[in-house]
This record gives C-alpha cells, sequence and structure tokens, in this order.
C-alpha cells in the first residue's frame, strides 16, 4: 500500500495496486538494474572517479595548475623536480605540473567530440545498411571496408598533412576515421531488429523509415554503442596523442600530453624526467575509460558477460 | 566454397578500388590547390606564373579530374608511384623498396613473438580461470591496451638504453636496435591476442563436445590438446589475420621513435617535407597490403571451416 502512497491519488484511484506493482517494476528492470550491476564492478567506479577528477581539471584548470602552463622561465630549463615544482620544468623552462593539467582538456575535448562524430556517422550509416538491406547495404558496406582497410594512423597523419594540424583537424579527422567500427555493430544489430515485431507494428501504423530508424532502432542498439563508445574512447585518446607526439596534432604553445611527450622525446638524453607524467596520464586515462567500458558491458550488453 | 571465393574476391576488389579513388581524393578533393600543395606555399610566391603553369601541367593537374585519377591508377597499377618531389628524379618504388625490407623484419619479428607468448599464456589462463595466473595475465592485458606504445618505446629508452647502456638508443646498425622496437611493437598485440585467446578457451571448455569427451573417459591433457586448444586457435588466427592494419599503424610510431628506417619513418618524414607523391603512394600500398592479407584470412578460414563458406 505503500507504493500506492508515492503515486498521484487520482492515478492510484484508477489503477490497481497489482497493475502498479508490475509497471514499477517494469521501469525499474532497464537502466537501474544496469547501474546496480555497473556499481557493483568496483574497477568502473575506480574509473569514474578518476575521470570525474580529470572533468574537473578540464573545466577550471586555472584552480588547480600551481603556475601559467605557457609562462617560461629561461634559466631553470629542464629542471629536475623540487618541492614548488614537483615534476619539475620541460625543455624551455615551463612548470610541468601545470602543463600536464591544463593538458587534460584537450585530451577530454577531443575524445567527447570525436567520439560524439563517430558514433552519430557509424551508427546512422549502419542503420540504414542494416535496416534497408540490398543495395543500399552493399554500397555502405564496402564503404567500410575501405575505411577499415586503411591503417588508422597512415589515413590520419595523410588527412592531417593536406589540412595541416590544429586542434579542429584532429577531431573531425579522428571522428572521419575511427566511425567505420560503429556502423558494423549498428549495421549487425539492426539486421536483427528489423523483422522485430515492434518494427513491423510500426510500419503497419505508417510511421516512415526515418521514425522507424531513429525513434524505434536506434534505442534498442544504444546499449552496445554506448559499450564500444566507451571502450574505444581509450584508443581516440591514444590517436590524439600519437598525432600530436608526432608534431601533427594540436599545435604549441597549447599544452597537449603527446606533444608533451613529442619534447621528451627530442630532450630525451639530457632531461629524461619530462618524458615520465604525460605517460602516466594517457595511461590512466585511456585505462578510466576502458575500466568503465568494462564494467557498461557487464551491465548492459548481455552477450559480452562471461 | 568456388562461389565464397568468387564473392570474396570481387568484394576485395571493390574495397581496393574505393581506397584508390580515396587515397587520390585525399590530395586532389581536399579544399585548395594541389599545385600549391605539391610546390609548398614558398614555391608559389617565389616561382613566376608561368612556372606555375609548367609545374601544374607536368603533373597533369590541367586536365579534367577523371583523366588525372585513371592516368593516376594506371601507372599505379603497373607499380609506378611516380616520383618523389624531394629526392628529385628519385622514383617513389625505389624508395619504397630501400625502406620495405626493414619494416618487414620487425613486423614480422614483433609478431611471431606475440603470437609466441599470447597463444600460450591465453591458453593457459582460459584452462586455470580465476588463477592467479590468469588474474596477473588479466591485469598485464589492460595494462597492455591501455599504456601508448610509444610512451613504452620512451620509457625503454630511458632504461635500458640511457640509463643501463645495454642497447642502442636509435637506429638499426646492428641486431641489437631491433630489441627494443620488437619488444615495444609486440606488446600491444601481446595483450589483445592473450585476452582473445583466453576469452576463446573458457567458451570451448564449455561446449558440449568437451563434456562428452571427458564423460567418455578421455584423459584430460588429450581433452586439453584435441578439442579444446584446436578449436579455440582458429578464431584467433582470424583475429590475428585481421590486426595487419593496427599492426602497421604501429610501425608507423614505433619506427619514427627509435629511428628505424623503414616505411613508417619514410611515410611520416614525408609528410613532414610535403612530399605528396610518397605519402600516397605509402597510404595506397599498406592499404592494399590490409586488404590482401584479410582476404587471405578469410578463405584460409573457409578452408579449414566449412560453416563460414556455408552462409
Amino acid at each position: 500500500m505503500n507504493l500506492i502512497g508515492r503515486k498521484k491519488p487520482t492515478e492510484a484511484a484508477v489503477a490497481t495496486p497489482s497493475t502498479l506493482l508490475a509497471s514499477e517494476r517494469a521501469h525499474r528492470s532497464g537502466w537501474s538494474r544496469g547501474w546496480t550491476r555497473f556499481k557493483r564492478y568496483r574497477p568502473a567506479i575506480a574509473g569514474l572517479v578518476f575521470l570525474s577528477i580529470l572533468a574537473i581539471l578540464s573545466i577550471i584548470p586555472g584552480v588547480f595548475a600551481p603556475y601559467d602552463p605557457t609562462l617560461a622561465t629561461p634559466d631553470l630549463l629542464g629542471a629536475p623536480p623540487s618541492w614548488s615544482h614537483p615534476l619539475g620544468f620541460d625543455e624551455i623552462g615551463r612548470d610541468e605540473l601545470s602543463r600536464i593539467i591544463y593538458g587534460t582538456r584537450v585530451a577530454l575535448i577531443v575524445a567527447l567530440l570525436a567520439t560524439a562524430m563517430a558514433v552519430t556517422i557509424g551508427v546512422l550509416v549502419g542503420a540504414a545498411a542494416g535496416y534497408f538491406g540490398g543495395w543500399v547495404d552493399s554500397v555502405l558496406s564496402r564503404l567500410v571496408d575501405t575505411i577499415m582497410a586503411f591503417p588508422t594512423i597512415a589515413l590520419l597523419i595523410a588527412l592531417v598533412a593536406v589540412v595541416g594540424p590544429s586542434l579542429k583537424t584532429t577531431i573531425i579527422v579522428i571522428g572521419a576515421t575511427v566511425w567505420a567500427a560503429y556502423a558494423r555493430v549498428a549495421r549487425g544489430d539492426v539486421l536483427s531488429l528489423r523483422e522485430r515485431d515492434f518494427v513491423v507494428a510500426a510500419r503497419a501504423v505508417g510511421a516512415n523509415h526515418m521514425r522507424i530508424i531513429v525513434r524505434h532502432i536506434v534505442p534498442n542498439i544504444a546499449g552496445p554503442i554506448i559499450v564500444l563508445s566507451t571502450l574505444a574512447v581509450g584508443g581516440i585518446i591514444i590517436l590524439e596523442a600519437a598525432l600530436s607526439f608526432l608534431g601533427l596534432g594540436v599545435q604549441p604553445p597549447t599544452a597537449d600530453w603527446g606533444s608533451m611527450l613529442a619534447s621528451a622525446r627530442a630532450y630525451i638524453q639530457t632531461y629524461p624526467h619530462i618524458a615520465i607524467a604525460p605517460g602516466i596520464m594517457i595511461s590512466l586515462t585511456v585505462l578510466a575509460f576502458n575500466l568503465i567500458g568494462d564494467g557498461l558491458r557487464d551491465a548492459l550488453d548481455p552477450r559480452g558477460r562471461d | 566454397m568456388l562461389r565464397y571465393v568468387i564473392r570474396r574476391l570481387l568484394q576485395g576488389f571493390i574495397v581496393v578500388f574505393l581506397i584508390s579513388v580515396a587515397t587520390f581524393g585525399i590530395l586532389h578533393l581536399t579544399p585548395g590547390d594541389p599545385v600549391v600543395i605539391l610546390i609548398g606555399e614558398t614555391g608559389r610566391t617565389q616561382l613566376t606564373p608561368q612556372q606555375i603553369q609548367q609545374v601544374r601541367h607536368y603533373w597533369g593537374l590541367d586536365r579534367p579530374l577523371y583523366v588525372q585519377y585513371f592516368t593516376w591508377l594506371g601507372h599505379m597499377a603497373k607499380g609506378d608511384f611516380g616520383e618523389s618531389v624531394i629526392q628529385v628524379g628519385t622514383p617513389v618504388r625505389t624508395i619504397i623498396w630501400r625502406a620495405a625490407p626493414v619494416t618487414f623484419k620487425l613486423n614480422a619479428m614483433a609478431l611471431v613473438l606475440a603470437i609466441g607468448i599470447a597463444i600460450p599464456a591465453g591458453i593457459f589462463a582460459g584452462i586455470k580461470q580465476y588463477s592467479f595466473f590468469d588474474y596477473s595475465s588479466n591485469v598485464g592485458a589492460t595494462l597492455g591496451v591501455s599504456v601508448p606504445s610509444f610512451w613504452i618505446a620512451l620509457m625503454a629508452i630511458i632504461i635500458f638504453a640511457l640509463k643501463l647502456g645495454w642497447l642502442p638508443p636509435f637506429g638499426v646498425d646492428s641486431w641489437k636496435g631491433y630489441i627494443l622496437p620488437v619488444l615495444v611493437l609486440s606488446f600491444e598485440q601481446m595483450a589483445i591476442i592473450t585476452r582473445l585467446m583466453r576469452s576463446t578457451t573458457i567458451e570451448t571448455l564449455g561446449q558440449d563436445y568437451v563434456r562428452t569427451a571427458r564423460a567418455k573417459g578421455v584423459a584430460e591433457s588429450n581433452v586439453l590438446s584435441r578439442h579444446v586448444v584446436r578449436n579455440s586457435l582458429l578464431p584467433v588466427i582470424t583475429v590475428i589475420g585481421y590486426r595487419i592494419a593496427f599492426l602497421l599503424s604501429g610501425t608507423i610510431i614505433i619506427e619514427t621513435v627509435f629511428a628505424v628506417p623503414g616505411i613508417g619513418q619514410l611515410f611520416v618524414n614525408s609528410v613532414y617535407h610535403l612530399d605528396y607523391q610518397v605519402v600516397q603512394a605509402v597510404v595506397f600500398v599498406l592499404s592494399v597490403l590490409v586488404v590482401l592479407a584479410n582476404l587471405a584470412t578469410d578463405l584460409i578460414y573457409a578452408y579449414i571451416d566449412p560453416r563460414i563458406r556455408l552462409t
């Protein structure tokens, strides 16, 4: 009876207690049960906590960074760690810790925007291929095969070389290159949903293709896509760092973990200490996304479970 | 089987065609004048309009796009990748052939090392699920996919070359120079193959035929070697075939870090020097290699496992 008490009185008067209980249970079965399962996987919670810290650092880096990340102190070139500068100075005398903190920004911006772009393109292409089948499927699938055949780094580098490196280029080029994996997964899932009763019913009441895909099909493949995209964010962060490491990503003086490693490589014989922190940050961030992805897979995607 | 082979060959052919269009398009369809891309901004300001026109004519850029494409494709098909803009007069083909053996050696050794360690490790972790070994190989595999290879490379240089002085930090003048790049390059593959080998082994262990074999009294060592390992190796072999693209991605960065004079370093240097003929040729050759490797994997797999070609 307590349950009814939580509902609005008018509704309670209409519904019998048993139907209310059923609806309550049905409501809980989807996302909230997934959250319960997710919480049980402690490494994923650790990942979530770490990413929350990074998110705060990237939104207000100025509050946490002890110094200006672009301010160079010429007489302290490559000075080793000290109490006031826990990570030391880089090759032109900038505070390494402050650059690490500001570098969070680039990593997270590229990760989020490139993922959003890749998921959008991939899901739409994959859903269209799976839903329409026939020649649409053949054309789109060959397109996906083609993108997948390029060694990602080679394609990225070639595109950046022509367009010219910048933060915007980095995001667009990564997004435009990695969407094919989502398309493949989305296509497979849509193929199995296409003939299901709720799609046939939607078609029967006269819904058009666009509405069926966006309202009925895409929500039903959201689980696997969320899992895949979380697991792929790590790869995108590594791609961004790799591009900047080669000098083809974010340009100086912007603080970025990949470009910090690039200068570490150039000065590896004289200032080896500047190579350590950026790599640890990249690894921990990628690890956090991977752990969250593992947790989400256990929680949302029944096929991926051991 | 024949129908499957023909269908797969046809698909592969279409993909190679699309790759050629994309590679051609990277240089020609992007905003900006291809002549400027070829001779650079400084070149454009230094040359007279007539000279620029000559360059345009020399490269055939004054002809319609589709004519340019088919001319280019015809040359590519004959293995003629044009001339390097930087090393003037040297055919791109010669440049690529000079760099190929080093890359091949590096990647072959890395792949053999990765497979040689990952497959036994994965099988053992799968058989002894939840054991200490399983746990630590799982942690190792998770770290292996999370830590960027070029950072491992830097750490390896600092520790083994600069601090301990055991190995050279750059170059492959002696066999010692190969040790670090091969180790680093194999690391990520090792992580992924171990993970996969473990999960397919666990999956195979739960199959009915394994239970049947045990029920009829086959010795456990025979159950494992004849039924479990053989069946769980199959999907792993396919994935190794598909991972060629990732291996080649890795080699581009690792060769650059260790200054290995292979295709990867050639590619990155050509990008720095804006030598687009070489960039285009390398991207094309690498992707066609990937298509061929995938095709070969599919055909071998279909030959070994009849379930594939019947679907």
